[in-house]
């Protein structure tokens, strides 16, 4: 190769002469790294500065670089220094920045200030959402960062996140995972967020080599993206179950313990004899201890009921406790106390149950009536309780029990006393997950045929964020029965479909490869060059740059991970085995002498 | 409004009546037992014998033999009979062989009535119980000076031969003796005698 005659351009303060030089500009957060190799000088060059390298009128310019190293190497050229040199990325170590922003409540709802309303002490109602490009413009400030081209960053995603004093380049990174993005330094010195898969075609010059990789997508037949499980809200019907002697849990009637006859052997009609607010006084001792710990405190969910979805398995008849998993929470939801936001309410249980402190039992048909049920309704139990969730029980802290007569009816005749000790008739206000018998919950999906002919299975995407969610609305209802299934599959959907189409769009056949230049080309990296090399030596000036591929910058698809991944191992080694040359070498040149 | 049935100071006993006791009875306290590892109070239905106060029974009936619990007031809901409406500032008592307080009787001061939304054929009434002290009444015979004999309360303004107190004619008797049918003034005194507690004429209608 003749020695190029068009006079090249390698600069940094203080450096004198330079033989040669390595400059990997990419995508990322990380610096760029130049290593120039340079002759023995007297002086120490500046530990800042701006570095050029170029030929001719191509000139790059990386302003603001860092003197990160330097080493000195003996070898058949004699004394070389070299010098690792970073772009000014360095100093994005640097910095935090803090902020939650795109917050999901408990259903899945982004608090915004769509339907904004100030809490009910008047807090003022917290607007967390934010479009990418909004977050961006956060962290790159945080950064440190005036001037940025964030023009190309896609709107139509709310990502959640949550800084607490984090590093806002490595959160800028994540955010660009997220939404598809790179990030570029650019010859101008401006900062710029790119849609990976979109930009330049191979700029034109003097090709030394070309070596194009033909990777074409593995694209599924289908596309699948599947929710978190489906919320139903339902109001189980309860009855009162008891711990037994063999702490197995039954009908409070079909207790060993029920008491047919008291601690002195004397007859009994069984519960309605013993007072559990005296935790049964007379009954047996052992028995006894059983009693009040459980007797009219648990009450569990009775099971065949029917919900009201045609869509369930059984046309909604749940018959097993093993075909739910019990929540602790209603779908409803509330004005969060202070925090500007809302979540779900928790469980409530209402029904037919005496209340001592309003000497009121309400009858029955108001009791157990769905219509307007809510924290404040008179037949709501206010004695605190915790749901165990497996074994599906309402555990409350004190007894929660009716009145009837001998006969148990809660509504005797006029002129019957009822003032006998009875299960309450209660209701629980809550919320399940459906899981069918292999034990798979049930959400909802959205799937789309991508007309690839590699006839696959589905490629499945779960999507943690999204929450659908079903009740039943019994406003205007008189009975169980009547009330009108209601969901939020209406709002959901679209997040769905707008998801449907980053994924398949991350399947775009794309050219990729790496291209040779002879000289300095200089290239402004986007979301499909991802990588320039310069390189000037004995052998003269080269461009290597990258499309579609890089080394280090940040990734959008699992395959691209994986590659990335794999390289990285690679180079790892690769440096690895430098290194062990390298202590070779001294170690054989301190035996010489 | 809220009453406060839920925030009374409460008793268990055993019901020793040979009958359910119903819900906020007034009951007559016969003495305590032990049931289990519990120590009660036993009562009964109130009879002829006058107590200066009664048990009322929790918000649940208690079968015979069973242990339910009580108060003593004076903050107190009481089932009454509706053969008359309590008014507030009336008092109204227990009579013999009910459950029930009756109107013109001492014991109970009436607050007014209490709405039953559970079983409205089921009166009751809130009233402040106090313990009667004194009360007027009528020998059923002759009480000579230093001895005693049974009385007969006034109740409803009329003398009643339904509940009786043990009556003692002793040091304001000036040696005479307290004829049957006299109107006499009776207080109950804690220290008398053996300790046990008496009622005493304390005035007395002219011989």
């Amino acid at each position: 190769m003749p020695p190029v005659a068009i006079p090249l351009t390698i600069s940094f303060p203080g450096i004198e002469s330079v033989q040669s030089v390595v400059a990997t500009d990419r995508h990322g957060i990380t610096p760029s790294f130049f290593v120039l190799n340079v002759l023995p000088q007297a002086s120490i060059p500046a530990q800042l500065g701006d570095l050029a390298i170029g030929s001719g009128a191509n000139v790059r310019i990386w302003r603001d670089c860092l003197v990160d190293a330097g080493t000195a190497t003996f070898d058949q050229n004699g004394f070389i220094t070299s010098l690792a040199i970073m772009d000014r990325r360095w100093r994005w170590q640097y910095g935090s920045v803090s902020g939650a922003y795109n917050v999901r409540d408990r259903a899945g709802n982004l608090i915004s200030a769509e339907d904004e309303e100030d809490d009910p002490q008047g807090n003022p109602y917290v607007d967390t959402e934010r479009t990418p490009q909004a977050l961006c413009e956060i962290l790159l400030r945080a950064m440190g960062e005036t001037d940025f081209d964030i023009d190309d960053v896609p709107q139509d995603v709310r990502p959640e996140v949550e800084w607490d004093r984090d590093n806002p380049a490595s959160e800028l990174a994540r955010l660009c995972d997220i939404i598809g993005c790179g990030i570029v330094l650019q010859p101008d010195n401006r900062v710029a967020i790119r849609v990976l898969g979109q930009g330049q075609d191979f700029p034109p010059g003097l090709v030394d080599s070309d070596a194009p990789t033909f990777d074409p997508p593995e694209i599924p037949t289908t596309i699948e993206v599947i929710s978190e499980p489906t919320q139903y809200q339902w109001d189980f019907e309860l009855e009162a179950v008891g711990l037994d002697r063999d702490e197995s849990i039954k009908l409070i009637d079909d207790l060993d313990i029920t008491p047919d006859q008291d601690a002195d052997g004397n007859a009994t009609r069984g519960w309605i004899d013993f007072d559990p607010v005296l935790g049964f006084p007379g009954m047996d001792e052992d028995d006894r201890e059983l009693a009040k710990l459980s007797v009219y405190r648990w009450y569990a969910i009775k099971y065949p009921f029917s919900y009201p979805d045609r869509n369930l398995p059984n046309a909604g008849e749940f018959r097993h406790k093993e075909e739910i998993v019990l929540l602790d929470r209603q779908v409803d939801e509330r004005i969060t106390y202070n925090k500007g936001g809302t979540d779900q309410k928790d469980p409530l249980v209402y029904g037919v149950w005496w209340d001592d402190n309003k000497g009121r039992q309400l009858a029955r048909r108001v009791g157990v009536n769905p219509l307007a049920v809510t924290t404040k309704s008179p037949n709501v139990v206010p004695v605190s309780f915790t749901i165990e969730r497996e074994k599906q029980i309402v555990m409350f802290s004190e007894p929660v029990y009716a009145f009837a007569d001998k006969d148990g009816n809660l509504e005797p005749n006029n002129n019957t006393d009822a003032d006998f000790y009875h299960p309450a008739v209660l209701r629980l206000r809550t919320s399940f997950y459906f899981r069918n018998p292999s034990r798979a919950y049930r959400g909802i999906s959205r799937e789309r045929a991508t007309g690839s002919g590699l006839r696959t299975q589905p490629l499945i995407v779960r999507r943690r964020d999204i929450f659908p969610s079903k009740w039943v609305d019994f406003e205007g209802t008189t009975a169980f029965s009547q009330g009108v299934l209601r969901d939020n599959f209406d709002k959901i959907r679209p997040e769905m479909d707008a998801f449907l189409d980053s994924v398949e769009q991350s399947f775009a056949p794309k050219t990729s490869g790496v291209r040779r230049y002879i000289g300095i080309v200089p290239v402004r990296l986007d979301g499909a060059l991802r990588q320039a090399t310069y390189e000037m030596n004995a052998a003269g000036p080269r461009t290597t740059i990258q499309r579609h591929q890089d080394t280090g910058s940040a990734t959008s698809t699992p395959a691209e991970l994986m590659r990335h991944y794999e390289r990285s191992r690679l180079v790892d080694k690769l440096i690895d085995d430098a290194r062990g040359k390298q202590q070779q070498l001294i170690l054989e040149r301190k035996a010489a002498e | 409004m809220t009453t406060v049935i839920g925030q009374y100071h409460w008793l268990p006993f055993r019901n020793d009546s040979g009958e359910d006791a119903p819900a906020h009875a007034v009951m007559r306290v016969t003495g305590t037992a032990v049931v289990g590892d519990q120590q009660v109070i036993t009562v009964d239905k109130p009879n002829a014998t006058f107590q200066r106060y009664y048990a009322i029974n929790s918000t649940a009936a208690v079968p015979d033999g069973r242990v339910g619990r009580c108060t003593f007031g004076p903050p107190a809901i009481v089932r009454y009979d509706n053969s008359n409406t309590p008014a507030f500032g009336e008092t109204w008592g227990a009579k013999p062989s009910s459950w029930d307080i009756f109107r013109g009787r001492p014991g109970f001061n009436i607050l007014g009535v209490f709405t039953n939304t559970r079983v409205p054929t089921i009166n009751l009434v809130h009233t402040l119980t106090y313990p009667v002290d004194v009360i007027k009444c009528t020998p059923d015979s002759n009480i000579t000076a230093g001895s005693s004999g049974t009385a007969s309360i006034y109740m409803n303004g009329a003398d009643t031969t339904d509940m009786n107190i043990t009556l003692f004619n002793d040091w304001p008797d000036n040696g005479q003796t307290l004829s049957a049918a006299k109107e006499t003034i009776a207080r109950f005194f804690g220290d008398e005698s053996d300790g046990d507690g008496e009622w005493h004429q304390i005035e007395r209608e002219c011989e």
